[in-house]
């Protein structure tokens, strides 16, 4: 049994006065792959930025590893090993992609910086080539693809345990979205603990250990992966259905 | 020719000091969405301080270093009590607490240092240099080479630190920012006690041929603000090149026009520039209004 590493218990949150989150009730193990699905608007993203405090808490608790987080900020967690990749990538654009990578390793201890920052640029340069060539490119001339790389390498720079990954496959190519998931592979070999939220559902699935079912701002299904796949409901209302043919968006 | 030579060293002179307050204007803006209206008075601040230190026995150039020091010291606690706590750094409450910090700033001035007009001597005595048919005051040396400084210091800083590249990033996506560990909230802190202290320079190096009072900030300030938007306000060097060109405006329509005129120049321009061409003679994309 690993040991659990993110927990979610009754999380409500949400932008000023309009609540997204009703009550989330999440855990998630050291080194698994972890899904969050459901369609448009079911609060995944919210989800996210509520575990790093870039969306305020308002009731409930968000325990990593133990010790119940007051009042978290992204640029703590980001030191405590919790790395978000938003959707939107939300890149330094004017800035080169080795700048951009330097940055992502700002929160690296002074102590023994100059050393990690070489090993995770190394292992980003192994995971995607490409950045490598592109380095002294402005982040913002790169293709949706590689700027979605780069959103991972950045986050990577950081070495996080674990990963919290927004829609990576969004508007991307089918070649680059298998790209995407090799790498999310290989972190989870390497045991880099990751949530991804994802809106193709059969893809996430087929590269997580376990998932649960959002919709309008609660969980509604948790399970592993196969189980969820099984699931009738899931299959039916979820899977591979057409975005806004369950008919809510929130 | 000679003439005219002459009005444009004076206004590269003034246009130096404008290019200064451009910068701590593009600064603050840049990390913050808001324009700081006490720019003025961390000039004035640089000024007056730097009297009151050589009047405790400092030698010029420790009275000059400890007047930016301080100066930016001000700019940074300013930033911590009146700016920071602002819910969500609404850019436009932003404004209004710089106004008021403004007013305050030049009431505390005139309680410390009194109401008269204060002598900075020039950093070196010496002849006047004559370069081109026109004579350059040493001190008019003294404005171009520290502005040079501060301009080339602040564009390697950017460029090659850590810090700068860190507020960059915070300017370019707060949130992004924080997202891999910057400070962004230290960041805007940073960039209020470096607009100061270029504000301060400003008035340091200026103070030995114009005097200086407690009350000499909010002039000096609108048209570091006009030259920030003649440029185009968010870009530094867009900053420094309306400084330049504001003060030879200036200078030429003092000189062929009527000097009455003179400080009506910079009104004229900020107006034209906010109708024409609101992003700025060297900007690119649309600014938020102000």
């Amino acid at each position: 049994m690993s040991e659990r590493l993110l927990e979610l218990r009754g999380v409500r949150a949400g932008y000023g006065h309009v609540e997204v989150l009703h009550g989330i009730d999440l855990a998630v193990d050291e080194g698994e792959v972890f899904a969050i699905l459901g369609a448009n608007g079911a609060g995944k993203s919210t989800l996210l930025k509520a575990i790093v405090g870039l969306v305020p808490v308002s009731a409930g608790e968000v325990v990593l590893r133990g010790a119940t987080l007051r009042r978290q900020k992204p640029e703590r967690l980001v030191r405590d090993g919790v790395a978000l990749v938003p959707e939107g990538r939300w890149l330094f654009g004017p800035m080169t992609v080795a700048e951009n990578l330097e940055l992502g390793a700002a929160c690296l201890p002074t102590a023994g910086k100059k050393q990690a920052c070489q090993d995770a640029l190394a292992r980003v340069r192994r995971l995607f080539p490409v950045l490598a060539e592109r380095e002294r490119q402005p982040a913002a001339t790169l293709s949706g693809g590689e700027q979605q790389m780069l959103a991972i390498g950045r986050a990577l720079m950081s070495r996080p345990r674990l990963l919290l990954l927004d829609e990576p496959s969004l508007g991307l190519a089918p070649k680059v979205i298998a790209e995407i998931f090799g790498v999310i592979d290989e972190l989870r070999r390497d045991g880099v603990t990751i949530v991804l939220v994802e809106q193709d559902a059969m893809l996430a699935l087929k590269h997580a250990d376990r998932g649960a079912v959002m919709r309008t701002g609660e969980v509604v299904l948790d399970g592993t992966s196969a189980e969820l796949l099984a699931d009738d409901s899931v299959r039916t209302i979820y899977l591979g259905s057409w975005p806004g043919e369950e008919g809510e968006s929130a | 020719m000679e003439a005219l030579a002459q009005f444009i060293v004076a206004g590269l002179k003034s246009g130096a000091i404008y290019a200064l307050l451009a910068l701590g204007f593009t600064i603050v803006y840049a990390s913050t969405g808001a324009i700081n209206f006490a720019q003025g008075e961390f000039f004035m601040l640089g000024g007056v301080i730097g009297v009151w230190l050589l009047s405790l026995g400092m030698p010029i150039p420790l009275a000059v270093l400890g007047a930016i020091v301080l100066t930016a010291a001000i700019g940074v606690v300013f930033e911590i009590l009146a700016v920071r706590p602002i819910e969500g750094g609404d850019p436009l409450r932003i404004i209004m607490v710089t106004i008021g910090g403004s007013v305050l700033l030049r009431q505390l001035a005139l309680h410390a240092f009194g109401p008269d007009e204060l002598t900075f001597p020039a950093f070196t005595r010496g002849p006047s240099i004559r370069l081109l048919g026109a004579a350059i005051e040493r001190q008019t040396v003294w404005i171009w080479g520290l502005t040079l400084l501060a301009v080339l210091a602040l564009a390697a800083m950017y460029r090659y630190t850590g810090f700068g590249k860190a507020m960059r990033a915070t300017s370019i996506r707060s949130e992004a920012a924080r997202l891999v560990g910057i400070d962004a909230a230290g960041m805007v802190t940073a960039s209020f006690g470096l607009s100061a202290a270029l504000g301060a320079m400003a008035g340091l190096v200026v103070a030995p041929l114009t005097q200086t009072a407690f009350n000499v900030g909010s002039a000096i300030g609108l048209k570091g603000f006009a030259a920030a938007i003649l440029g185009g306000l968010g870009n530094p060097v867009a900053a420094v090149g309306g400084g330049l060109i504001l003060g030879v405006l200036e200078s030429l329509t003092a000189g062929y026009i009527d000097p009455l005129y003179k400080d009506a120049v910079a009104l004229v321009v900020l107006l034209l520039v906010l109708f024409i061409r609101p992003q700025g003679l060297f900007g690119g994309a649309a600014r938020e209004k102000v």
